[in-house]
């Protein structure tokens, strides 16, 4: 992040705090509509709820569906605050700083709203609190509830922890007022002054959480995997399947980060402190992983495709060549070689090209996700004609109040903590303001850095 | 058509009736021969897990043992219905006992029925007995599952990771929580001193 000129400090206290203050009609507006699509999205699973799962369009023959990929497609978008908090943080890539507090939100908003899809899909949720008094240890399901609640509340402390010092920031703002607010911050700030005996604590505890929530997020995504890959059916029962969903939760996860960035920079006017160099950096990593995804997909393929077992090949054709093919291509198309182009040309590489970019992205993961289940669910394992999953009206509401679910709650969430980390920008825009080290004179002075 | 002898036909047309005719019931037995006692002992264990031995003693009225007879074993059991399902056949030996080995699937109590369905000078007889079952025997017996140490230790392995990570993000966020809440109480405690402490010295005409 050499040479990057930092906004004053004040202004980033008081961009960070944009939000918290009244807002316009445009946001008012957008959150009626985000609303009204929750609400229709609880509506359609009031409907479910009285005429069954039928109403979402399952059967015998399509068990598994829309309800499933969403749990995967959601938890998966997740990861984007993982890495880009977690990751980031322990190899002190500054250049995170403006962004880990939307990507932190995003994760645990995601999250949430992923973990509800595994009530949604139950036929039977008045039975869920059996998973809690009896439950099936050797199940994969009982693995995911428990690696779930860990990540869950591993990133609810990922978020919290690093507000800690911004808190304080408006704790002493909203000192005057003495309201709600004021009450509010100044509980969760637990007396934070600044000192170097906190910054140390704080910093130790940050390292701590962020070293660990990688394996649990790996951890999350792989046993999400197992709840396919252990029931031995043809497309499922694959080894690859861990590694394969963790690099597809990682690269939708980075995308979902483009977008939430891209919404609220344009939303609350943070071009100053959200550059293109952001959207730049997100999208090489965006990029890494895609071509990673991408190799996992042509390895499996082409795996199964070598060896042509008998179970295996009709799945493969239908994917490949059959009812399944457009929407396969379409993934590959547009979800791994489009912005690939995108963001290999520096003409296509702007914030609307990244953007787009990632648009094209999580749409078509949370398609292959369901291209991953679908075709699989549907091969008749004994006899019989092909199964048939029909979206319904019901699925489409719940799924499109899901996905309005998160950027309302984000909006909401940004009405009471700022949006910016002001403390990890201040942090950053030290170690900027530092002198660079003295070169004694006789010394060469190489193009990249200095020789003794 | 061959033509049967007419002496033939007067057989089989006198077998057919019997033939044909229902099994007597045990009332209608009993109506036949001498009364015999049927007791059923006690069961007891025997050296396989979870295997009773079933023992019936069969004797005349007089008390003699009657041997090599049939005695059915039974047990009552409610079925859409009450029903007798058959256990087993043992044959009484010189001592008039019928032994037969009985390997219950279901634990509690049972009642045990054993019937002698009568012979010729002998009516038929049934009794019954209640047994507590506290140890059934296995149904059948599972093949050892691959790697069946291992995995009866997987769950405590899992359980005990997932146990060390919790008690590792909850230590790390109280500790920190309180670390930084005592430092700042101290930091304000020691700044309210010296504002204390500063504003003593200032002389009272001043201040």
């Amino acid at each position: 992040m050499a040479g990057h000129d930092f906004p004053p400090l004040e202004d980033v206290r008081k961009a960070a705090s944009r939000p918290l203050g009244p807002s316009g009609r445009g946001f008012w507006a957008l959150a009626a509509v985000l609303a009204l699509l929750v609400g229709w999205g609880v509506a359609g699973y009031v409907v479910q709820l009285k005429d069954g799962l039928g109403a979402a369009g399952y059967n015998d023959t399509g068990f598994w569906g829309i309800y499933e990929a969403n749990l995967v497609a959601f938890i998966a978008v997740s990861y984007g605050g993982a890495l880009v908090s977690a990751i980031l943080r322990l190899t002190q890539a500054g250049w995170r700083a403006p962004i880990t507090r939307l990507a932190e939100g995003t994760a645990l908003f995601s999250l949430m709203v992923g973990m509800s899809f595994a009530l949604v899909h139950l036929g039977r949720p008045d039975r869920v609190w059996r998973m809690i008094v009896t439950p099936q240890l050797g199940s994969p399901i009982i693995w995911d509830f428990v690696v779930i609640m860990t990540y869950l509340v591993f990133t609810c402390v990922f978020l919290y922890l690093p507000l800690i010092p911004d808190l304080a920031v408006l704790r002493d703002r909203t000192r005057i007022h003495s309201g709600w607010r004021y009450r509010l911050y100044t509980m969760l700030a637990v007396d934070w002054r600044g000192l170097p005996k906190q910054r140390q604590l704080l910093e130790h505890a940050l390292t701590v959480i962020a070293i660990l929530i990688i394996p649990v997020a790996v951890f999350v995504h792989s046993v999400l995997s197992w709840a396919f890959a252990f029931t031995g059916r043809p497309g499922w029962n694959s080894t690859i399947f861990a590694p394969y969903f963790v690099v597809g939760a990682l690269y939708s996860g980075v995308a979902m980060v483009i977008l939430v960035v891209a919404g609220f920079r344009k939303g609350y006017h943070l071009e100053r402190y959200i550059t293109r160099k952001h959207f730049a950096y997100l999208s090489y990593l965006m990029v890494t992983l895609d071509v990673t995804y991408l190799y996992f997909t042509f390895s499996e393929l082409i795996t199964e495709g070598y060896v042509m077992s008998e179970e295996a090949v009709p799945v493969l054709e239908a994917i490949l060549l059959g009812r399944y093919a457009p929407f396969f291509w379409l993934f590959v198309l547009a979800g791994g070689v489009v912005p690939l182009l995108i963001v290999a040309f520096q003409q296509t590489r702007t914030v609307g090209g990244i953007t787009l970019a990632s648009v094209l992205v999580v749409t078509t993961m949370w398609m292959k996700r369901l291209l991953i289940i679908v075709p699989s669910v549907a091969q008749p394992l004994i006899a019989g004609n092909w199964g048939l999953f029909q979206i319904t009206w019901v699925a489409i509401a719940v799924t499109a109040g899901a996905a309005a679910a998160i950027p309302l709650l984000l909006m909401l969430f940004f009405k009471v903590f700022p949006i910016l980390s002001i403390d990890e920008m201040e942090e950053v825009a030290a170690l900027e303001a530092r002198p660079a080290p003295a070169v004694s004179p006789g010394v060469a002075i190489h193009p990249g850095g200095v020789l003794p | 058509m061959t033509r049967l002898p007419l002496a033939v036909m007067l057989i089989v047309a006198g077998l057919v009736p019997t033939i044909m005719a229902p099994a007597p019931t045990l009332a209608q037995a009993q109506d036949k021969g001498s009364p015999v006692t049927l007791k059923l002992n006690t069961p007891t264990r025997t050296s396989a897990a979870g295997q009773l031995a079933l023992s019936a003693t069969l004797t005349t009225s007089a008390g003699k043992p009657l041997n090599d007879r049939a005695v059915d074993f039974y047990q009552k059991a409610e079925l859409f219905g009450p029903r007798d399902a058959f256990i087993g056949t043992a044959e009484t030996d010189g001592t008039g006992v019928a032994v037969l080995l009985y390997e219950p699937a279901l634990r509690g109590r049972q009642t045990i029925l054993a019937r002698f369905a009568g012979a010729t000078g002998y009516a038929a007889a049934e009794t019954t007995v209640v047994i507590d079952v506290r140890d059934p025997a296995e149904a059948y017996e599972p093949e050892p599952l691959p790697l069946a140490g291992l995995r009866d230790r997987l769950p405590l392995i899992f359980g005990g990771i997932v146990f060390l990570v919790w008690a590792i993000l909850f230590g790390v966020l109280i500790s920190t929580a309180r670390g930084i809440k005592l430092a700042g109480q101290r930091r304000r405690s020691a700044s309210e001193a010296a504002m204390a402490d500063r504003h003593s010295r200032v002389p009272a005409e001043v201040r």
